[in-house]
């Protein structure tokens, strides 16, 4: 899961480590009505998500606006960082995980926790946090987005999934 | 049902998340349609293709690491006990000190209760005194 999420060995295990750091400090907090793998999933994916968005921040560009005053100052995200293309840095060179890494974070973790985890849509929406509606909504337009990802970079191998 | 009804429900077909009767309508329209058809197939070998991506072992002595950045929380963990003890201990003998002088107090204020000359105890050097407590129950202090 680590490994899907990060696409790299070294990010996989910080995040494996952190996870269970966490789970260990904040023992006291867990609910016994969620089962435990879910605790540990959740811990897991808020922890991923939350790095994904640091990075994307700190690739923040800034534009001068020339406005009436001509001094003000947009920070607008970096179109390209918005999907979390750490691509180039991955270890893992398979297709499907080239396309994981080029969707948004959210989608690509209720994509891993649906396809490589198996999880059903109200497990998943459990551990995100979030209605079944959204995680639908997420997986939907997450496989798209990979297929879109699959039609542009290897047209001829995933012709099938591309379709 | 539509095509764009089905394209838009065919992700959680696939994944055998809809109702009976929509799972019904579906099957239905893409049985009819080549295109939906398609996109259905597409669906369905991308979910098994990513189903099929091997797994990763974690590397050997993670488990170790871990254990070790635990025990390095410990020391750190037991200090945080002991100060919530410590603080915890100090508010209850506080507390306790509070009762005892308002006690105390309301012992020499009332009228019952004032000290006479001559009237210690020789053993504990204190006044001896039956406080009235104006018939309620006396406030003892917390842990005693």
């Amino acid at each position: 899961m680590a490994m899907r999420l990060t696409s790299n060995p070294t990010e996989a295990e910080d995040l494996m480590q952190e996870t269970y750091l966490r789970a260990y400090r904040f023992f006291h907090r867990y609910d016994e009505n969620l089962p435990f793998t879910s605790w540990l999933y959740r811990i897991m994916t808020n922890l991923h998500i939350d790095a994904v968005r640091k990075r994307t921040r700190l690739r923040t560009v800034s534009i001068e606006q020339g406005g009436a005053e001509g001094n003000q100052t947009w920070e607008l995200p970096d179109e390209k960082a918005a999907a979390d293309t750490e691509v180039l840095r991955t270890t893992l060179e398979e297709p499907l995980q080239l396309g994981l890494m080029s969707m948004t974070s959210e989608f690509r973790t209720a994509v891993v926790l649906a396809d490589v985890e198996g999880l059903s849509y109200e497990e998943i929406a459990e551990v995100m946090q979030t209605s079944v509606g959204t995680v639908r909504s997420r997986i939907h337009r997450g496989r798209r987005q990979l297929r879109e990802y699959l039609e542009r970079s290897h047209p001829g191998r995933y012709e099938v999934c591309a379709k | 049902m539509n095509c764009r009804n089905s394209l838009n429900s065919l992700s959680a077909y696939v994944d055998r998340e809809l109702s009976g009767e929509q799972m019904l309508a579906l099957r239905s329209h893409i049985e009819r349609c080549p295109e939906c058809n398609a996109k259905y197939e597409s669906l369905k070998t991308l979910k098994t293709e990513l189903a099929a991506l091997p797994m990763h072992e974690p590397p050997q002595g993670l488990d170790l690491e871990v254990i070790r950045m635990v025990r390095r929380l410990q020391p750190a963990k037991s200090r945080t006990r002991m100060s919530w003890a410590l603080l915890a201990a100090t508010s209850v003998a506080a507390a306790a000190l509070a009762v005892l002088t308002f006690n105390a107090f309301f012992a020499l204020t009332s009228e019952s209760g004032v000290v006479e000359a001559g009237e210690f105890d020789a053993e504990t050097d204190s006044a001896v005194v039956e406080p009235n407590f104006g018939g309620h129950a006396p406030i003892l202090p917390v842990g005693r």
